[in-house]
């Protein structure tokens, strides 16, 4: 006699038919890392420092980076490691620094003749050193081969802001007010993002300052908005004075006080926390680690 | 000759009147003579090689007495004759000297003569030209400058000047210093001070004893103190042993102290690995949670991020 399935069983079967279809279904990621080396470990550590905001950690990251790209004789590995280590030199407030880098590496790059890897990136660091330094005539050189690639990518969007920065600098509005045109543009075809999207308010707020105050500080307090969502801090604390001076212009004194005052405390507060990561040893190294690991678990485990 | 005369018997053929051939003979000799000894006193060499002429202006405080044929040396030997001593227009005075050519080289402009005596104080004056490195001499123009040597005398005077110099004001303070101590012991003398008072009023005497009695009677208090002290003395002999005791039980342990260190020392060693495993570890930990983290199932998407690694472009902050 033949007794019934019961529901216990009944379960298990479900599961089991579930999960058959299930397995076939995983793994068919591509990994990300393409190598399990050192240099993509060390490419790793770099970045995850970087966001953390330790940039020292991450410079010696880049800097062993570097190395083994040199030791390798990978020229994408190299111009990757000079890239990322003038980015963090950047990041650190060492412009002329991260401008030498910048030069070493391209010169690294063109060395090993090799035409497929895009050296735009570099050209792009090199505007932002020299704008630091406030070379602007050589900033807009700097990103005119950047900037002149269609379609536009994100790093011809970035070019066109640091060019725009700079053309308000030395006063070439019409400069200014073309590079405008063209990122409003580039923007258009990329709505996700909202770096640009940052960018070019605070490009059009840097434009309309003089002649509509008011219009200015809307589109300061739209960059101001978009760089604290995306954690540019020292960009935030830029837009916010500007939307202070417009603020000012269009007669709200009180307001454009607020404002600075805003500034001044973020900046404060940027620049503290720069000293307190001035000294990072192996432990500070380990935690890095850790907390990044933690935070990937925390990932998976939220999923 | 001289067979002519003696073949002929009778009257000379031809006769000379007023010569004879040994007269001939010692004029010729004569000659001869004069001329060696004209050779030997060197004037002909004087004719043949001039001397060279140098005029030395001599100082206004006189010749030193220097005379016409006075010897001219230099580096100690002779170079010539002082020729003559002349009073030029301007009232300077004035010598011209023979000097032997060969010593030109030596004499430059910034050479100078000195008059010296023969024999420092006394005997002939004579010039001592010195070794010019200079310039070379104008031989067309020759003048140099004489000085006088300084005299032994002007020396020996002007050091027992000195010496007078220095041991008056000497004498003088050890006169002041002297008629201070006498002032000094006629006011300890006098009972002036506490030195004075010391040596002349018994009263201070009498203070110093009553304050040996004081004294006398402040020890005497301190005897029950020192007894106390001894105590404290006592327990920390007692003190002492028990550190020394423990000294000992550590010296005991310190034999093991290198085997502890080198057990640490080598869990330091393998420090290091175990840290870069660790971070090995973790960095594969945080690749596998990314896997996880990209399958669909768990929400992911299969989209790879390529093989560059570069920081995005909004990292580029100016």
């Amino acid at each position: 006699m033949m007794r019934g399935i019961g529901p216990g069983s009944r379960a298990v079967l479900l599961l089991c038919a579930m999960a058959a279809p299930l397995a076939g279904c995983g793994g068919t990621v591509k990994d990300p890392e393409p190598s399990e080396d050192s240099w993509n470990q060390e490419m790793d550590s770099g970045r995850d420092t970087l966001r953390l905001g330790r940039y020292k950690l991450a410079e010696t990251h880049y800097l062993e980076a570097l190395r083994l790209g040199r030791l390798s004789n990978n020229v994408m590995r190299i111009g990757d490691a000079g890239y990322n280590l003038s980015v963090v030199l950047l990041r650190a407030g060492l412009p002329a620094e991260a401008l030498a880098t910048a030069e070493k590496t391209m010169q690294d790059v063109l060395l090993r003749n090799n035409s497929d890897y895009d050296t735009r990136p570099l050209s792009l660091v090199m505007a932002g050193a020299l704008f630091r330094l406030q070379r602007y005539g050589e900033v807009i050189d700097r990103t005119r081969q950047a900037a002149s690639v269609s379609p536009a990518d994100a790093i011809a969007r970035r070019a066109l802001f640091i060019r725009g920065l700079a053309a308000d600098r030395v006063a070439q509005f019409s400069l200014l007010n073309q590079t405008i045109a063209s990122l409003s543009a580039d923007t258009r075809k990329a709505p996700d993002d909202e770096t640009s999207k940052a960018d070019l308010a605070e490009l059009q707020a840097l434009a309309s300052i003089g002649s509509a105050p008011v219009q200015a500080a809307k589109y300061a307090a739209t960059s101001a908005d978009l760089r604290k969502s995306n954690d540019d801090f020292k960009g935030m604390v830029r837009v916010l004075r500007l939307e202070a001076d417009a603020a000012q212009a269009s007669g709200q004194t009180g307001w454009a006080q607020a404002l600075r005052q805003q500034a001044e405390q973020s900046e404060a507060a940027y620049n503290m926390k720069h000293d307190v990561i001035a000294d990072v040893d192996l432990t500070g190294a380990m935690s890095v680690s850790v907390r990044s690991a933690a935070r990937a678990a925390d990932g998976v485990i939220s999923q | 000759m001289f067979q002519i005369r003696l073949r002929q018997k009778g009257r000379p053929l031809i006769r000379l009147r007023y010569a004879d051939e040994w007269t001939g003979l010692l004029v010729l000799v004569s000659v001869i003579l004069f001329i060696a000894a004209v050779i030997e006193a060197g004037v002909l060499s004087d004719w043949l090689e001039p001397p060279a002429r140098l005029q030395v202006t001599l100082p206004k405080s006189g010749v030193g007495g220097l005379t016409v044929g006075a010897d001219v040396q230099l580096l100690g030997a002779h170079a010539g004759t002082v020729r003559r001593i002349r009073l030029n227009p301007s009232g300077e005075m004035y010598a011209v000297v023979d000097l032997d050519p060969q010593i030109e080289p030596f004499i430059r402009r910034d050479s100078i003569a000195v008059i010296r005596k023969q024999f420092v104080v006394a005997g002939a004056s004579y010039l001592d030209l010195t070794r010019g490195s200079g310039e070379k001499m104008d031989w067309n123009y020759a003048v140099i400058s004489a000085v006088p040597e300084t005299s032994i005398v002007d020396t020996i005077n002007k050091t027992f000047k000195d010496i007078h110099d220095e041991i008056m004001p000497m004498l003088a303070n050890a006169r002041d210093i002297t008629a201070q101590i006498d002032g000094l012991l006629k006011d300890i003398r006098a009972g002036k001070g506490s030195v004075g008072q010391l040596m002349t009023n018994d009263a201070l005497i009498r203070q110093a004893e009553a304050t040996v009695v004081s004294l006398n009677e402040v020890v005497s208090k301190l005897k029950p103190v020192e007894d106390q002290v001894g105590g404290i003395l006592h327990k920390a002999d007692g003190t002492m042993a028990n550190v020394q005791s423990v000294t000992t039980d550590v010296k005991k342990a310190t034999p093991h102290l290198p085997a502890i260190a080198k057990s640490m020392d080598q869990s330091m060693n393998d420090l290091p690995a175990l840290l870069a495993q660790a971070q090995t570890s973790l960095y594969t930990l945080q690749k596998l949670t990314n896997q996880l983290r990209s399958l669909w199932i768990l929400g992911g998407s299969s989209s790879g991020k390529g093989d560059h690694r570069r920081l995005p472009p909004s990292e580029v902050r100016p």
